[in-house]
Parts: structure tokens; C-alpha cells; sequence
């Protein structure tokens, strides 16, 4: 029973942050039509920075949510730049030329991380405000992956919140429905475009950065994330934030049971579950068939 | 020949197609009028297996086609336009018409040798839709009415018994109009094809079509030869908006 | 017009042939490996340049192809023209799959998958460790002597290469070529003319995939080794630049574009191992300034 609630935390915690990564591609995809290959990338470069952030100023004191606050700031900036002077240029081209330019931001930026911070395995401590474990009653767990549970949720709240009963998310809906829509309205659609890369990116960021101190930075997390994501948005169906909310739950409850049953293959049991969407469910759980 | 019995179609709420059925006859110039929003393209893409209908059958020879994905459709013989123009718009007028024998041939899987042109078969079609001109212009860059006769060039490559043609006079100018009416009903007489088809223009359905089916919010509120569509108090409450008593 | 291009490339094909009377061993190695890419970015060329879907996991059939030959080799002992003609028969399978998974939906599910699937074989390559050695790679992959020299494996590769990259020019010439072409302009149309699109797509695919893995197959019996790298997103990510930088709408191009990248990448390794971060730029370049690549710049100039 112990075990089993400490498996299931860990599923959760680990869901509950890959969901911060898959809900900005699925948003960035439901409004630009732009699949970001770079958003792994993002979340990557977010830990670096956390990382390097705490190393000058240190853990406590609140200084590990100063260096998470940056992160999301600097992948917010830099992600408007990314979209203002390059993206931006390839909208009214063929959809090949966005997936291979949002590619080539994935080699460079990996480039850019080996030459700032090398090859070898990086980690950031617990804050202090959140080491240690909590006594849950049945088991005693990791305070910070509680917390990281706990953002999880507060994000997927506060992203329905703007979706729902804000104007900026009714146009982003809208968007997500129908482009040409946005236009009608009288709407500043490059605005749009502009805010919801750079919120989607900064997104990413925070993820990192947060899941930096559970997690090892290592060259190769970019795209081991980003594959993550894309099979959160297969199964969940790809502009839809419940579905990526629910395909980053499943993924991690399966990963935690994989862990257990069948150590070192558990993401084949992912893969599996991807496959079996494909066959049945091609659109994904929550996703709208084509040409519908 | 083409029989359509019960199909009704929901949008989350909407009903677009409710209940309708109509009969095409062999030889028939059918036409589908009603409002804007009275279901028509929706009601041709049930046909064609573009939307899966939420219940009711389409059949064509007394086969059924409900349920078949749309290049399933296409082999019993059925061909069509759309509202929207539809065709390859970076190959030339004459590798359009290619890919569509091509696909009618059924030789789309064969990869071991090179395609060889049918020549003749390919400026035949061309010289039916008059583009015999316009072989080696790339589709993109024709004018509006032109593309819409490559269309009909692409539909007419399957050698269709049945044609589907979705509004092919919609944003013509008047001379475009009155050409294109003249091509289609020439063609229609020249290959016995049978045709069913949407329009906005009333002279153009009263025109030439020999049986007229009228519908109002997704369902059939008449269907009839012209005279007697024309004659029915219903259509003209509803759609010619002629209140009658 | 055919004809004089046939011409051509039998030229350049016989030119080649007799570079082993150059003596030189480097000279060899290199264009031995410029061929074995150029099979390899022609492959991907038919999915990216005619079929419109842009595959990020291209990689995982050239390591298949390259894996099953050298396991085929090494460790059953299956003399070669039988084990790579079994290799290939397995990578068409494995292609035949994974591609029916990833042409459901439209290209941007196509793109996310092949991604996807190739870090997958990428992930069984590096955990098999029984069958694939893991990260130490299959070493001793040995040819048989009748190809064992330099010169004498430049040609086999040389006759191995024509003939394929043959084939694949009849293969985009074919009517399942121009399809491909139309589905990309036009899916609904090409369904609505009574193609099976996605089963064409499929075809394609698994003909991509079978000729990626006899470039694979090559490229093992090449280094005599292979390393779990070469199904890595890298080793895709390259290839796919090697056919954007030469020219996607075109044939040829991606043979240009092998060819640069190769020697390029000669030269950058002896200099930086920044290798990735400068395909970025070449990449980026592209996009942004000739985005039909070498051949598209070629074409341009011809014009004027």
C-alpha cells in the first residue's frame, strides 16, 4: 500500500509536469497551426538557466524562485524574439518550412547549452522551504514533488480560468476554432500570435525549471521531452488542453507502473498505449476527428 | 438509379440534414435549390462519403454507399465538383487531368515503371472542357471559370454514371455563367451522364434541370418536375418567399 | 530530354568507376561514403520532395537496415547476398508498420510520429545489448574478401548505389510519384478522383524505408561497425538537411546536398565537434534564402 501510493505520487508528479510542457505546444499549436519542435528545447534551456541562476545566487532565501521567475522571463523574451524576427516570416509558407525552422532550433540550441554548460550531468538541490519529506499517513514523500503535484494542478486550473472567463481566452479559442475568425473581429492577429509563443515558451521554461531539482539536466532531455510531449498530444489529441492534460496523466501513472513491473523498457508501455490510440482512436481521446 | 432515403446529419445541436430523401433517375438533370444554409453541400458530402451521416442510406444501382470512405465512393461511379474549386493548384492543367486517369485507371500504386502520358485521352477531356488551350498552364494561375471547367474536366476523367456538381456557376460573372451552363448541359446530353446538382441561380435550375428537389432547413419540402415545383404553395411560402393564399 | 540526363549520369556513374585508378585510399573512403548518402537523402527525398511529409526518424530504417545486415553477418554467419537481401526484407516490414501508424492522420501527426518512432528503435538498439552489442556498437562487421579492399568496396557501393538510385528515379517518375505529388497539393481532391491516399502514402513510405536501410546496410559493412548513433535524431536531422540544403523539388538535389554536407562535415570535424549548431545555420539558411536549396539556385541561374 506504501509502495503503491508512493508509485502513484511519482506517476502524478512526473504527469503533472510534462502536462506543463504538452499544454503550451498544444495551445501554441491550436492558435499558430506551428507544431514546435523547439518546445522540449525551451523546457531544456529552462533548467540550464534555473541552474545557472542558482549557482550564482544561491538556493535560499527565495532564491530558487527567483531563478525559476527567470526562467520563465528569459524563454519569454527570447521566444518573442524567436517569433518577431524569424517565425513570423514563414507563416504565409508551406508548413514544411515551419517544422524544419522550429527543428533547426532544436540542433542550435543544443549546441549552445553544450558550449555554455558542457556534456556532464548537472542538478539543482531542494529549496530549503521544500526539502525534506512530509508524512502523508500512509507513506512519507518528497516535500518538493508534492509541491511540483501541486503547481501542476494550480497551472491546469489557472489555464482553464483564462480560457474560460477571460477575453484574451475567448480569442485564443476562438483562434484555436477558427483562424479567420480573429481577422473579422478586428483583432491584432500577429499580437496574438506573438503573446500566446511567448507564454507557451515561457511555460516550457518554468517546467524545466521546476523539475530541474527532481530531475537531472543532461544533454538529450530536450528531445526526450519533446517526444514525451508529442505522445501526450497524440493520445490526447493535439489542440485540445484537456487531452493533454489526460495524456500527461496516463503517461505518467504508466511510467511509474512500467518502473516497477518492467524496469529500463517502461517506455515502450508508452508507446504502446500511443499505438493502441492510433488504432482506435486515431484523433485522440479528447481530439476532434478531421473534417469535422 | 441514385436513391437517397432518410439521411439526417447533426452539428452538435444543429440539425444540417434532417430526414431527407430524393430519387434520381437515370438521365436525369436534377437540381437542389433552397436557402443559404438549407443543407445542400452537406447533403452532397453525405453523398460522397466526405461526412458520415448519423442515420438513414444513400444507394446508387440499388448498392450501397453510406459508409465507404470517399475514394471508395468514387469507384461505383460517382463524380463530382466542389463549392470550393478543387484541384492541384502547382501542376499544370495537363498533369491535373493525368493524375485523374491515373486514379481511374487505378494505377496510383504502381511504382515499378514510368508514367506514360495517355496522350490522347488526356487532350480529349481537355477539348470537352475547352482548355485545349491551357494544356501547360499551371492550374493556380487560371481564371476563376477556367479552374471550374478543370474541375469538371476532373470529374468527368472517372467516367462517372452520376455527376455531383456543387454549385458550378457560383461566383461566375454573367458570360462565364451562361458558357459554363451551355458546356455542362452539352456534356451531360453528349455522355449520357446523369447529373444532380446545386445552384444559386434560378433561371439556371428552372432552366435546364427536368426534376427540381426543394430544401428548406435540412429537409425536403418538395420534390418534383420544375412545373410542379414552381406550382407548390409550400415552396413558395418558404423559398420564393411569396406568401400564398 | 530523359535521354540526355541518362547520358549524364552514365557518364558520371563510368567516370567514377574509374576513380580506383587514382590510388588514392582517402579519395575512396569519401566518395564511397558521398555515395552511400546519397542513396540514403534520395530515399528521404521521395517522402519529403514528392509525397509533402516531412519525416524526423528517417534514421531509425537506415539503422534497421544496418543493424540486420551486420547481425545477419556477424553473428548468424549468413553470407552477405543473402543477409543483406534479408535485411532489407526486414526493414520493408518494419517500414511497412511503423509507416501504416504514421500516415493516419495529416502531416503534422506524421511529423510528431516519425520523431517518436525513431527514438524508439533508437531506444531498442541501445537496450538490446544481447543483440546489438548496446552503446558498444557491432565491431567486426566484416565484408567477405571479394570486397575487402577500399577500391573493391567503392565499386560495389558504386553498382549497388546506381542501381538503387536508379529505381528510385522510376519510382518518383511513376504514377505513384505523381500521386504522391497530387496528395500533397490536394488530399481531398486525389481521394475524391478514387485514390486510396493514405495506402499511397504508405507505399511510399516503405519504399523510403527499404532503400534508407540499403543505405544503411552499406554504410555498416562500410565502417565495419555500427553504433547505436545511427538511428539517433542526429543521424535523421542530417539526412533531412542533406536533402533541404540540395533542393527538396527537385530529384537531384539532395545528391548535391549529401555531397556538400559530407565533405563539409569532413573538414568542420577536423576544426570543432560544433557540427549540429553549424547544420543549424546551414538549415536556417536555407529556409530563410534559398529555400529550394543548391538546385533550386542552379535552376534560377539556368534561367536567366
Amino acid at each position: 500500500m506504501m509502495y503503491a501510493t508512493i508509485q502513484f505520487l511519482n506517476g502524478l508528479s512526473y504527469g503533472l509536469s510534462l502536462f506543463l510542457v504538452a499544454a503550451g505546444l498544444s495551445i501554441i499549436f491550436g492558435v499558430l497551426r506551428v507544431l514546435n519542435f523547439a518546445h522540449g528545447t525551451f523546457y531544456m534551456l529552462g533548467g540550464y538557466i534555473a541552474y545557472e541562476a542558482v549557482s550564482h545566487i544561491g538556493l535560499s532565501d527565495g532564491g530558487f524562485w527567483i531563478a525559476v521567475a527567470l526562467s520563465g522571463l528569459v524563454l519569454a523574451v527570447l521566444a518573442a524574439i524567436i517569433e518577431r524576427l524569424m517565425l513570423r516570416k514563414l507563416y504565409g509558407r508551406d508548413e514544411v518550412y515551419q517544422l524544419l525552422f522550429t527543428f533547426a532550433l532544436v540542433l542550435l540550441f543544443s549546441d549552445v547549452i553544450r558550449g555554455l554548460w558542457g556534456t556532464q550531468v548537472l542538478s539543482i538541490s531542494f529549496p530549503p522551504e521544500l526539502s525534506g519529506a512530509q508524512d502523508l499517513g500512509l507513506a512519507y514523500y518528497p516535500r518538493y514533488r508534492l509541491f511540483l503535484c501541486l503547481v501542476g494542478i494550480v497551472v491546469a486550473i489557472g489555464v482553464w480560468f483564462v480560457f474560460q472567463r477571460t477575453r484574451w481566452g475567448r480569442i485564443i479559442r476562438a483562434a484555436t476554432q477558427d483562424r479567420e475568425i480573429l481577422g473579422a473581429l478586428g483583432i491584432n492577429v500577429p499580437l496574438v500570435y506573438l503573446v500566446v509563443f511567448s507564454a507557451g515558451a515561457a511555460l516550457a521554461g518554468i517546467g524545466g525549471a521546476l523539475a530541474a531539482p527532481a530531475l537531472a539536466l543532461k544533454p538529450g532531455m530536450d528531445t526526450e521531452i519533446i517526444v514525451e510531449c508529442f505522445i501526450v498530444v497524440i493520445i490526447g489529441g493535439l489542440g485540445s488542453l484537456w487531452g493533454a492534460f489526460i495524456g500527461a496523466i496516463l503517461i505518467g501513472q504508466l511510467r511509474s507502473i512500467g518502473l516497477y513491473f518492467v524496469p529500463e523498457w517502461e517506455i515502450v508501455l508508452v508507446y504502446l498505449l500511443m499505438i493502441a490510440v492510433l488504432a482506435f482512436r486515431p484523433w485522440g481521446l479528447l481530439g476532434k476527428r478531421e473534417g469535422e | 438509379m441514385l436513391e437517397i432515403k432518410g439521411l439526417t446529419k447533426t452539428f452538435s445541436g444543429f440539425t444540417a440534414v434532417d430526414n431527407a430523401s430524393l430519387i434520381v433517375k437515370k438521365g436525369d438533370i436534377h437540381g437542389v435549390i433552397g436557402p443559404n444554409g438549407a443543407g445542400k453541400s452537406t447533403l452532397f458530402n453525405l453523398i460522397t462519403g466526405h461526412l458520415i451521416a448519423d442515420t438513414g442510406e444513400v444507394r446508387l444501382h440499388d448498392k450501397r454507399l453510406t459508409g465507404l470512405a470517399p475514394h471508395a465512393v468514387v469507384r461505383r461511379g460517382l463524380g463530382r465538383s466542389f463549392q470550393r474549386i478543387s484541384v492541384f493548384p502547382r501542376m499544370t492543367v495537363w498533369e491535373n487531368v493525368q493524375i485523374a486517369l491515373v486514379a481511374k485507371d487505378q494505377q496510383e500504386f504502381c511504382f515499378w515503371k514510368p508514367l506514360v502520358s495517355q496522350n490522347e485521352q488526356i487532350a480529349r477531356l481537355l477539348e470537352t472542357v475547352r482548355l485545349e488551350d491551357e494544356a501547360q498552364v499551371v492550374a493556380g494561375e487560371l481564371s476563376y471559370g477556367r479552374q471550374k471547367q478543370l474541375e469538371l474536366a476532373l470529374a468527368l476523367a472517372g467516367e462517372p454514371h452520376v455527376l455531383l456538381l456543387d454549385e458550378p456557376t457560383a461566383g461566375m460573372s454573367p458570360r462565364e455563367t451562361e458558357d459554363s451552363i451551355l458546356l455542362i448541359t452539352r456534356i451531360v446530353k453528349d455522355r449520357g451522364v446523369t447529373l444532380l446538382f446545386t445552384e444559386h441561380d434560378m433561371n439556371m435550375v428552372f432552366g435546364i434541370a427536368n426534376r427540381i428537389t426543394v430544401l428548406h432547413h435540412g429537409a425536403v419540402i418538395a420534390s418534383d418536375s420544375p412545373d410542379a415545383v414552381r406550382e407548390n404553395s409550400s415552396v413558395q411560402e418558404v423559398y420564393l418567399g411569396r406568401p400564398t393564399h | 530530354m530523359p535521354h540526355s540526363r541518362l547520358l549524364l549520369g552514365a557518364g558520371i556513374v563510368g567516370l567514377l568507376a574509374l576513380l580506383p585508378l587514382s590510388g588514392s585510399t582517402y579519395l575512396m573512403y569519401l566518395s564511397t561514403q558521398v555515395l552511400i548518402f546519397v542513396l540514403f537523402a534520395t530515399s528521404l527525398n521521395i517522402l519529403i520532395g514528392y509525397a509533402g511529409l516531412v519525416s524526423f526518424g528517417h534514421a531509425a530504417f537506415f539503422a534497421i537496415g544496418g543493424y540486420g545486415c551486420a547481425i545477419l553477418l556477424r553473428t548468424y554467419e549468413i553470407p552477405l547476398l543473402l543477409a543483406m537481401p534479408a535485411a532489407l526484407v526486414m526493414t520493408a516490414i518494419l517500414s511497412a508498420l511503423i509507416g501504416s501508424l504514421c500516415v493516419r492522420l495529416t502531416s503534422y501527426y506524421f511529423s510528431m510520429l516519425t520523431l517518436a518512432f525513431g527514438q524508439l528503435i533508437w531506444a531498442v538498439v541501445f537496450k538490446w545489448r544481447s543483440m546489438t552489442g548496446g552503446d558498444d556498437g557491432l565491431l567486426r562487421v566484416d565484408s567477405p574478401s571479394w570486397i575487402d579492399t577500399p577500391a573493391s568496396f567503392f565499386i560495389f557501393t558504386l553498382l549497388v548505389v546506381t542501381l538503387a538510385m536508379l529505381a528510385l528515379w522510376i519510382v518518383a517518375h511513376s504514377p505513384l510519384g505523381r500521386t504522391l505529388m497530387a496528395i500533397r497539393e490536394n488530399q481531398v481532391r486525389a481521394g475524391f478522383l478514387g485514390v486510396h491516399t493514405r495506402r499511397v502514402q504508405l507505399v511510399a513510405f516503405t519504399i523510403a524505408g527499404t532503400f534508407a536501410g540499403l543505405a544503411g546496410a552499406l554504410f555498416a559493412l562500410f565502417n565495419r561497425s555500427i553504433f547505436p548513433d545511427s538511428a539517433w535524431w542526429l543521424q535523421s536531422a542530417e539526412v533531412l538537411i542533406m536533402v533541404v540544403l540540395g533542393g527538396m523539388n527537385s530529384f537531384f538535389g539532395p545528391m548535391v546536398g549529401a555531397l556538400t554536407l559530407i565533405v563539409l562535415s569532413r573538414f568542420t570535424l577536423e576544426v570543432t565537434d560544433y557540427w549540429p549548431g553549424l547544420l543549424a545555420i546551414i538549415l536556417l539558411a536555407t529556409l530563410f534564402f534559398f529555400p529550394n536549396g543548391i538546385a533550386g539556385l542552379l535552376k534560377a541561374k539556368g534561367k536567366r
